[in-house]
């Protein structure tokens, strides 16, 4: 303990050196005290959004210059005069206008785009294509989850963090499980003393079966309760959606600015599942997804910490190419990532969508998931064999 | 046989039967010995008071907290709590979520809900083909938008995923070709003129809407929705499929596969409430090592605490709590996360659910008095117990 405090003392004093070193105006070092400040917490951020449901691709990367995008969807075709153009490195696609908080990352060349992300024999069950994707197994014989497996190679319980109810099959592993923390202000203990004297007690007696496993459950509360607490104040600055999503992403950067130490962080936001009335919906969560991550990438530019944080969006499968008569699409096969962050090589990895060439309906996928993840365990400096089974090779998003 | 039935017994069966009881309750269950506890549990339910509320149409919010609220409070005061525990199953398998389902109104999930009690112990087959004609189930997956020209697939696919067979007994092909046997089946405002939230919709077939052309369903040939249904209502995957999930819910998380061959046979022979009476009669349900081995799901944990400490009314409803206690926790009744339902089991107890279920005992400081746990949790010696692990378990 007295190592640890003594380590975090001198690298404050160094930083504080640096900093007087430049308020002093000799050779500034500034780039070596940017660096410095970045070491404060653990370094690289893997950020992981799963969008649950089943994001339509189609009307996110908009084939707008295809005219047999618009006899398919005669009623739900997002109007070419509003998708968001991608200049020259879009080929011929647009964003859907709800994504407009979006661009400029786009401009900078730090948003990557991947359309017809999948599998090899695409499952249409949002549960049993979210698992594929949780588990990173196809053959669905692996019950871990990928982030689980990176996470049971580290030492600290906090290595990993889901914002939300119930830690997703993604963050188990074999021999933990992230927590998960759905609201960081409201994150403490309130009991009247002789219960909080009571609970001391009883979490020091092992019991079996069931009242064990809730035995370990509130201890684990015990840790979240100290670490989460150290957090508390810090503040964010920038401005979320007042949603459970723009709030987890709120709470993200406020675990990463007091120095939680978790090198993943993992949230989702639901209700892709648009069978009917799609267009309206759609874009709304397309709207909370951009504005959120947009804040999200403003809070971290504020604390220096922008170059350090990947983002990974997903969802289980896209939707099928022509609308139903509900003005709805049904579930597809391969969909649309994004892929965000001061580090990340933007562009658009795959082309234009063939939506002649289909599989019952849907577009069929092109790209495996496990590249993409590979280049996200690549960022977070994960053993890529160890976590995935396999050399997967990544996608060249570094 | 043999099974031993005296007072830790009936206050088990108590527990998982109802999730709600009281000292005097389960003293009267053991003496009345296993047979005649167990039709007492199971007798037929109470109805439960209509829904009424001055909400207008769009204030779906204020509807939401309403029939919450509405539904917490008879499962605390109803003389057959354990009714309400099953329509909390049936909510959770043959799901609808509220605000999702925009074209309906509160009064179409609490007759939602009427349809769960009122069947629920019955046969599945009436559940399933009542609940195929349910408006609230008919908006939530879209079905009543299904038209011949394109049919929409939401329901057929989770009606063969979720609600009937499971994975691995159909193809894309099946549900396509259900989701055309369904085409038609759509709802209707009995008034004309603006919806009100307290006259619910009824069910309505379009013939326009529907493909009477000849389908090929599970390799047989059907003309409509009525004959999927039969099907399904026949097969023997449906009853393997429901009677594990009713086991996870009432035994154990994970039931070994003899008992869910044998719950098999009795759910498809005599329906939800012989399967119940068949568990509750059987040793394995005494077993030391299914005692205690279910997770309370929060709105168990909310209703047998407020029972235990002798309240008629939920707790926090009047503050505005009740809601982000509930979302804290993971569980808000009408709104199921998804179309399978809530997870259960170790999912609930989540770093930030589990905190919230401690956090709520506050609400209870100063009413020690009137404290009844001995249903509640196996163990209780005092209010304290409320803190043992012990206390979020059934």
């Amino acid at each position: 303990m007295d190592g640890f405090l003594q380590e975090t003392d001198t690298r404050r004093n160094f930083i504080k050196k640096s900093l007087l070193t430049l308020a002093l105006g000799q050779a500034a070092p500034s780039l070596f005290l940017r660096s410095a400040l970045a070491a404060q917490s653990s370094e690289r951020i893997l950020v992981v959004v799963n969008l649950f449901g089943g994001n339509d691709q189609l009307n996110t990367l908009i084939p707008y210059r295809n005219d047999l995008y618009y006899r398919l969807r005669p009623t739900i075709g997002i109007p070419a005069q509003q998708a968001l153009d991608l200049g020259v490195r879009g080929q011929n696609l647009g964003l859907h206008p709800a994504l407009r908080p979006l661009m400029p990352v786009w401009e900078e060349g730090r948003l990557a785009l991947i359309p017809q992300v999948g599998y090899p024999n695409p499952n249409r069950s949002h549960f049993i294509s979210t698992s594929i994707w949780h588990t990173a197994d196809p053959s669905r014989q692996e019950n871990t989850g990928w982030l689980g497996r990176f996470g049971d190679t580290q030492q600290d319980p906090f290595c990993e963090t889901f914002l939300g109810g119930s830690t997703p099959q993604a963050l188990v592993g074999r021999t933990k499980r992230a927590p998960a923390i759905s609201s960081v202000e409201a994150f403490s203990l309130h009991l009247p003393k002789p219960l909080e004297t009571a609970l001391e007690k009883e979490l020091s007696r092992v019991r079996q079966g069931t009242a064990e496993e809730v035995r370990q459950a509130m201890l684990r509360l015990k840790e979240a309760l100290r670490r989460v607490g150290a957090v508390q104040s810090y503040r964010n600055q920038a401005q979320y959606p007042a949603t459970p999503f723009g709030r987890a992403l709120a709470d993200v950067a406020r675990m990463i600015a007091g120095g939680l130490g978790s090198q993943v962080y993992y949230t989702a936001l639901g209700g892709w599942d648009t069978h009917a009335v799609q267009p309206p919906r759609q874009g709304e969560l397309l709207g909370e997804l951009a504005q959120g991550l947009s804040a999200l990438r403003q809070d971290l530019r504020a604390m220096g910490r922008e170059k350090d944080v990947m983002i990974l969006v997903f969802s289980e499968f896209g939707r099928q190419v022509a609308e139903n008569a509900s003005q709805g699409t049904d579930h597809g096969e391969g969909g649309l990532m994004l892929v965000l962050g001061g580090g990340v090589k933007g562009g658009l990895y795959g082309g234009e969508p063939n939506l002649e060439d289909l599989n019952l309906d849907a577009l069929k996928y092109q790209t495996d998931f496990r590249q993409a993840y590979a280049a996200a365990l690549r960022w977070i400096q994960a053993d890529v064999r160890q976590v995935l089974g396999q050399d997967f090779p990544a996608l060249p998003l570094l | 046989m043999g099974i031993e039935f005296g007072y830790p017994e009936a206050a088990h069966l108590l527990r998982r039967a109802a999730a709600r009881g009281r000292k005097e309750e389960a003293e009267g269950l053991a003496e009345m010995g296993l047979e005649r506890a167990v039709e007492e549990v199971l007798k037929d339910p109470a109805p439960a008071p209509p829904f009424r509320t001055t909400a207008g149409a769009k204030e779906r919010g204020k509807q939401l907290q309403e029939l919450v609220r509405l539904w917490l409070e008879h499962w605390l005061t109803t003389p057959t709590p354990a009714a309400e525990r099953l329509v909390l199953f049936w909510h959770g398998h043959l799901t609808s979520a509220f605000r999702q389902t925009m074209g309906a109104q509160g009064a179409d999930f609490w007759e939602q809900f009427a349809t769960f009690r009122t069947l629920g112990y019955g046969p599945y087959g009436d559940l399933l083909r009542a609940i195929a004609r349910n408006p609230a189930m008919l908006l939530y997956l879209n079905n009543a938008q299904s038209r011949k020209e394109h049919p929409n697939e939401n329901w057929a696919r989770e009606l063969l995923e979720l609600y009937t067979l499971g994975p691995g007994h159909y193809t894309e092909q099946d549900i396509r070709e259900a989701a055309r046997a369904f085409t038609g089946w759509t709802v209707r405002n009995p008034n004309p003129g603006e919806r009100d939230p307290n006259t619910p919709l009824a069910f309505a077939f379009n013939p326009r809407w529907h493909d009477p052309e000849p389908k090929t369903f599970l390799g047989r040939r059907v003309k409509d929705g009525e004959e999927v249904l039969a099907i399904l209502a026949d097969h023997p995957e449906t009853y393997r499929f429901l009677a594990r999930k009713l086991l996870a819910f009432y035994l154990n998380p994970a039931p070994p596969q003899d008992l869910v061959e044998e719950g098999a046979k009795a759910l498809r022979s005599e329906g939800t409430r012989g399967f119940l009476r068949w568990l509750f009669t059987h040793p394995a349900f005494y077993a030391k090592e299914n005692r205690n081995a279910l997770v309370k799901s929060p709105v168990e944990y909310l209703v047998g605490l407020a029972y235990a400490a002798g309240l008629r009314e939920v707790p926090l409803a009047k503050k505005g709590g009740l809601m982000e206690a509930l979302a804290a926790m993971g569980q808000i009744p009408f709104e199921p996360p998804s179309p399978k339902g809530w997870e259960g089991g170790l999912a609930w107890l989540g770093e930030s659910a589990l905190l919230t279920r401690l956090n709520l005992l506050g609400a209870f400081s100063g009413k020690e008095k009137g404290l009844d746990l001995s249903v509640f949790m196996e163990g209780a010696d005092g209010p304290l117990a409320l803190v043992r692990p012990e206390a979020q378990l059934l």
